[in-house]
């Protein structure tokens, strides 16, 4: 083999190295696409079981708020404060499986996009209110309230998908800062 | 044909594959004649589906809103 074959040899294999490795098939694509459609599916059908708990959690606050029966009140409390950091940490697993492209983005819109920003504007604040009355209420030794940390992927995302005034409405609305995020 | 069941707000049964298949045929007329897909999909729909808009679909936040109201007395 004289010098210019084999030189041509060696750079063959490498380019095709090269696009093995770093250039997916159409397979490898589809395969991807597949997966992160899988994940979406996979995400709402937790987001939607943990939503039926927490509705249930709710309903059982509703039913005993006025029971003056503060043993049942503060274990009904627990489990609406317990089903509700579960079902909105949901939501902070589905803004950081997007924010790494591990969700493809039809099903980020159509699956996720709308509940995400209702949940950060009506119903996240309105928990945490919720719960700081019945602490306050019934005088339990608790604190419960949205700090710079919680929900940090919630927020992020959201940064990132909404004009800078809207942002600050939001932080008004947790009542936190925000830090310098480094996404 | 779920989603578009409650995008759209059909009441009834899920659209039928050939139904889904029309909408997303007139979808595509309408963005090639220079329509956003948005307005698009909505003019499809109303056009296509006999109980466009006729029903309303709480989402989750909005029902989780409305039963903590509840709970505080608001």
């Amino acid at each position: 083999m004289d010098g210019y074959t084999a030189l041509w040899s060696v750079g063959s294999f490498i380019a095709g190295f090269i696009v093995r490795t770093f250039i997916p098939t159409s397979k490898e694509r589809f395969d991807i696409h597949a997966s992160r459609t899988e994940n979406s599916r996979k995400l709402k059908a937790e987001r939607d079981e943990r939503y039926n708990k927490y509705v249930k959690a709710i309903r059982e606050m509703i039913a005993v708020k006025n029971s003056g029966n503060t043993d049942t009140i503060r274990n009904v409390y627990w489990n609406l404060r317990c089903e509700g950091d579960l079902y909105f940490e949901t939501f902070e697993t589905i803004c950081a499986y997007i924010r790494r492209g591990d969700i493809d983005n039809d099903s980020a819109m159509n699956d996720h996009m709308e509940e995400i920003g209702k949940i950060a504007f009506k119903s996240l604040p309105e928990h945490y209110k919720i719960l700081q009355e019945v602490v306050r209420k019934h005088q339990f030794n608790l604190s419960d309230k949205l700090t710079d940390t919680t929900f940090r992927n919630i927020r992020l995302f959201l940064k990132g998908h909404m004009p800078s005034d809207k942002y600050q409405e939001l932080l008004g609305l947790w009542g936190v800062e925000d830090p310098l995020d480094h996404s | 044909m779920y989603k578009l069941k409650i995008k759209y707000g059909l009441s009834g049964n899920e659209p039928t594959k050939e139904q889904v298949q029309h909408w997303a045929r007139r979808v595509k007329e309408l963005v090639d004649l220079g329509s956003d897909l948005e307005d698009a999909g909505e003019q499809a729909a109303g056009e296509i589906f006999r109980t466009y808009r006729t029903a309303k679909y709480a989402s989750q936040a909005d029902t989780i809103y409305d039963l903590l109201k509840e709970l505080s007395g608001d």
